[in-house]
């Protein structure tokens, strides 16, 4: 059995002349989470489809669980992006016609629906027809339906989209409940946060191709430490220090970028020699969001 | 076939337990059930009794319209009854006699004394003639008059002429009575029974293939829009979604064919008691005939299949309903057109027109239904059925293809001639 739940080899998929996709490799291991990043259209939910088998390659290959997609379909859930649930069904009746599809038989894929509406709190909705949930509700009956099969792999299209931050945590909560019980999970999203707090391999697409592939932490390291001060004062004079590459002043904040290595505690004894009075003093990694923003901006540039 | 199952079970349900579905069910028999007690009961209403009275000024005619009423109501039982003239209507002056006829024929209401009057001048003849007052449609009467005060005005020429006995000999009315050699044998019964079943399964394959497939085509395009087409597609491959769609299609037209046709059969039996049993047991007996039983399935299911197929791939094509439109029309034109040669189709069934109209592919099965029955070559019934199989066949394959290809695609529709080029290539190229 391969250890790889998920390996892309240069796979690219193109719409008449435009890639989509172009060239993307990667791998995830087996039990781990994934956080895969991109800005609107940078060929996330085409690359998903592919994982899927929905869609075809034009080059390159998709192994998903040591085979191709088209034979893993019930060992892998899906959550797509929007709601992919019918209206008028029942939540119960939703949730178990997918499971059927993906090998449970009926009745059991009935009783395990119920089960899991149950888990989380959505009991008594079991026999409420979807156009009667709330977002929410509708988006747990959607994750249930996705996991009810009990699969190896599950792909999480934006899961958070939508949801009030109540139900984000709760989403949250699921993904690492599952990853606990061995599940490997991939999802997309565009709030960064949440791929901070759970992830532990992070993927940057932008314009069908990768940007980055690593944890947290390196993918903080792609940028410089920041100090974050807060003063009623010039601060300028603190550009001459061999710790700063870069500052920048937003009313009485001012950011600084530190060179590799530098802690900050230079910088306030600099001020402190000049009796500056602070309000604030913070050096920290710099944020996923920040890192996210700067590959993304470096890539536009570059195009 | 397990995930083909599963589709088409979720697609009998999804259909059946619809609102929509339950008053189509009970509304389309109730339809068809008024079309045909409506006009039978109108013309019922205009066979009603027509009274009327003669103001003969002449003295001569009166015996001979009696006469003829008597005649006339030999062979349908008080059809028009000739009344007594009011002694008024005798009196009027010509001046005065438009109102007071008036008041004996009303403004052509119910509660009017006569229904008409015949006024017959004091030198009745060809060029001075009767006139027939009345204030309502009452042409049957006014042709019956007419026929009888001509015949009157024959004898009175001939009688003239010298020849009294000559005259009454030609005072009779000639009877023609319909017969048919082969009323009543068992095999004429099965005959009308046989083309009965054909022709109602081609009415019914119609109503319900068109039904089933516009609800078809709604759920594609729902599915579309809800990107529940995409779970779909993680879980089956498209040919199976398809496949399925279209046998769930096909489940929910027999389905409704077995409700209609049991309640039919049901309500027949109680309300029009030995007649529909007749029927029903001739539409029995027909079946029984295993050829005519499996053309019958066969033309019909290929029928279902095809035209599901082509309101898949409408659907699979449109983003939306108001996309679907811009090629519902068009398909509808294209589907509905053999009815306007259905009374030729009907007239001659195995004439030049309906043998021409039975190599057309998307009518085949269609043509065929109506043809069945009355008994066509054998060639014809092989090579029709065989074409039916292969155009089904080709279609249901297109519209997986189709699917596979747009249902992903939220983008505006191909346009008609390109959508036909693209359709000629790859048919070419197949």
């Amino acid at each position: 059995m391969s250890d790889l739940a998920l390996e892309l080899v240069d796979v690219t998929k193109r719409f008449g002349s435009f890639a989509a996709v172009n060239a993307l490799s990667f791998a995830l291991p087996r039990g781990r989470i994934l956080g895969y990043l991109g800005p609107n259209g940078a060929g996330k939910t085409t690359s998903i489809r592919m994982m899927l088998g929905i869609l075809k390659p034009d080059e390159g290959a998709v192994r998903i669980l040591g085979g191709e997609a088209t034979g893993q379909r019930g060992r892998i859930g899906y959550l797509p992006e929007e709601r992919g649930l019918y209206k008028r069904m029942r939540a119960d009746e939703s949730i178990a016609y997918i499971a059927s599809l993906k090998g449970v038989p009926r009745r059991d894929a009935l009783a395990k629906a119920r089960a899991f509406l149950d888990r989380y709190g959505l009991g008594k909705f079991a026999r409420t027809r979807i156009e009667g949930l709330s977002k929410g509700m509708a988006q747990k009956v959607q994750l249930i339906s996705a996991i009810v099969h009990d699969p190896e792999f599950i792909i999480l299209d934006e899961p958070f989209s939508g949801l009030d931050p109540v139900n984000q945590s709760e989403v949250e909560q699921t993904i690492r409940e599952l990853t606990q019980s061995g599940m490997t999970i991939l999802f997309s999203t565009h709030t960064m946060q949440h791929a901070e707090r759970l992830a532990d391999q992070l993927i940057v697409i932008s314009r069908g191709r990768k940007l980055f592939d690593g944890d947290l932490n390196a993918a903080r390291g792609l940028l410089p430490r920041r100090a974050r001060i807060g003063a009623d004062a010039d601060l300028s004079f603190l550009k001459q220090s061999p710790q700063v590459t870069a500052i920048a002043q937003d009313g009485e904040n001012w950011t600084l970028d530190l060179k590799e290595g530098a802690d900050g505690r230079d910088l306030l004894a600099q001020i402190f020699e000049r009796r500056v009075p602070l309000t604030h003093f913070d050096v920290a990694p710099p944020s996923l969001h920040d890192v996210f923003v700067s590959l993304i901006e470096r890539d536009r540039a570059a195009a | 076939m397990n995930r083909i199952l599963i589709i088409a079970r979720h697609e009998f349900i999804k259909f059946v337990t619809r609102r929509g579905f339950l008053f189509t069910l009970v509304g389309v028999p109730l339809w068809i059930a008024l079309a045909a007690i409506v006009p039978a009961k109108l013309s019922s209403a205009q066979n009603r009794q027509a009274i009327f009275a003669v103001v003969d000024r002449s003295g001569a005619f009166t015996p001979a319209l009696s006469r003829a009423v008597d005649r006339r109501n030999a062979r349908e039982p008080e059809r028009f009854v000739l009344a007594d003239t009011p002694p008024a209507l005798l009196r009027a002056a010509p001046e005065k006699f438009a109102a007071i006829a008036r008041n004996y024929l009303g403004n052509g209401k119910e509660d009017a004394k006569f229904d008409a009057i015949v006024v017959i001048p004091k030198d009745f003849d060809a060029a001075h003639p009767a006139e027939f007052w009345s204030s309502r449609n009452e042409d049957a009467l006014r042709d019956f008059v007419q026929t009888a005060l001509t015949s009157a005005l024959r004898l009175r020429a001939v009688h003239r002429l010298g020849d009294p006995r000559a005259a009454a000999a030609l005072d009779v009315e000639a009877a023609v009575r319909p017969r048919n050699p082969s009323a009543g044998l068992p095999s004429a019964i099965k005959g009308i029974a046989s083309v009965s079943v054909a022709v109602g399964m081609a009415i019914l394959l119609l109503i319900v293939a068109i039904m089933n497939s516009m609800a078809l085509l709604q759920g594609v395009i729902e599915e579309k829009s809800t990107r529940m087409i995409e779970v779909l597609l993680s879980c089956a491959t498209p040919w199976e979604i398809v496949t399925g769609k279209i046998l769930g299609v096909i489940a929910v037209a027999l389905f409704t064919i077995v409700i209609w046709v049991g309640s039919a059969a049901i309500l027949g039996s109680v309300f029009a008691g030995s007649m529909a049993a007749g029927m029903i047991h001739g539409a029995l007996d027909a079946l029984s005939d295993p050829v005519l039983t499996s053309l019958v399935i066969l033309y019909f299911l290929c029928g279902l299949l095809i035209y599901g197929a082509i309101f898949l791939i409408i659907g699979s094509m449109s983003a939306s309903l108001a996309d679907a439109q811009a090629y519902l029309g068009p398909s509808m034109m294209i589907i509905m057109l053999p009815n306007l040669f259905i009374a030729a189709i009907l007239n001659a069934p195995n004439g030049a027109l309906a043998t021409a109209a039975s190599y057309f592919p998307v009518y085949t099965p269609y043509i065929m239904l109506m043809r069945v029955g009355s008994h066509p070559p054998a060639i014809e019934l092989v090579t029709t059925a065989l074409l039916s199989v292969g155009v089904a066949a080709f279609l249901v394959w297109k519209a997986g293809q189709t699917f596979a290809r747009h249902a992903l695609t939220t983008e505006k529709p191909p346009r008609m001639g390109s959508l036909f080029s693209r359709f000629r290539k790859s048919a070419t190229a197949e």
